[in-house]
């Protein structure tokens, strides 16, 4: 196994990228492992402002966020110069804030590894919209946190190429 | 003295917004903005603009891509790869199609602006 905390940097990179693009801090409240019986936590995929992306190489991963809708209303905001973007233009922003943060996470795992692994374009979902059946996992990593405008939650699974051995 | 002019490929509108902010208060004038890569070859064929700033990640075909294309049909084209991916192997990825330059996002102003007036240096002397 590559000698690194996935999970830490993930951690890392949305904390800093955040703080950069939207000045807001994230604060952990919640670092645990999901279990599929966990059905509160696994609801909270089907709820919300959602956005979700993969990695593929040397780190195989699925990163689905969930933002609390004061969360996902200033991020927006914030991005576009504190204007309210177009309802087609407000996924195209939050897309590139977790494109953002993921590429944060992925380049340094990447360096670590020495290899390369790639992001896919991320996959926006709003308030009532299903996720697609490829994103529906059982098991993961949850991160979650609290900001002084609202809530963001992060589930993240993950496995390295070269064992295929899951870790998430 | 005429303005360099810029063209921006990203299918982000943020990352095109705070481009178009940053560089038009440093005497640059951006004159085209293309969503993806095929819009950025046909807007190039029809802009010629001085330096194109290309995001990595787009739908469709990407940005070292559509770089390696419109250096075929340009080899004078200038780009500056912008990405939020930006390990040693994405800047061989780059490097391999013959550019010098990647910037991470969220870039800083100061080391995009630098970088900008360094490609404008370059095709200065070239002329």
């Amino acid at each position: 196994m590559l000698n690194m905390d996935v999970k830490e940097i993930f951690d890392t990179s949305f904390c800093e990228v955040t703080k950069k693009l939207v000045k807001l801090e994230l604060k952990k409240v919640c670092d645990e492992e999901g279990k599929e019986e966990d059905k509160e936590k696994a609801d909270l995929l089907s709820k919300g402002y959602r956005e979700a992306i993969e990695t593929h190489g040397c780190i195989n991963s699925v990163v689905i966020c969930q933002f609390s809708d004061e969360l996902f209303r200033y991020i927006i905001d914030t991005m576009n110069n504190g204007v309210t973007p177009s309802e087609e233009e407000a996924p195209l922003f939050l897309n590139e804030y977790i494109n953002i943060a993921c590429g944060h996470a992925i380049s340094r795992m990447n360096n670590l590894a020495g290899q390369s692994s790639r992001l896919s374009i991320p996959s926006f979902y709003q308030e009532g919209e299903p996720l697609e059946d490829k994103w529906i996992i059982h098991s993961g990593r949850w991160l979650s946190y609290r900001t002084e405008i609202g809530r963001l939650h992060i589930f993240i699974k993950y496995s390295f190429q070269s064992e295929q051995e899951e870790v998430g | 003295m005429d303005k360099i002019t810029l063209m921006v490929v990203d299918d982000s509108p943020f990352a095109s917004k705070q481009i178009k902010d940053l560089v038009e208060e440093n005497g640059y004038e951006v004159i085209g903005y293309a969503k993806n890569g095929e819009e950025g070859i046909r807007m190039y064929e029809e802009l010629h603009p001085d330096i194109v700033i290309m995001d990595i990640i787009m739908p469709g075909i990407d940005g070292l891509e559509t770089a390696e294309i419109l250096l075929k049909k340009d080899p004078s084209a200038t780009i500056l790869m912008l990405s939020s991916l930006c390990d040693s192997g994405t800047l061989e990825e780059v490097k391999a199609i013959g550019l010098k330059y990647l910037i991470p996002k969220p870039w800083e102003d100061d080391v995009l602006l630098a970088t900008l007036e360094i490609l404008k240096s370059r095709r200065e002397e070239k002329k």
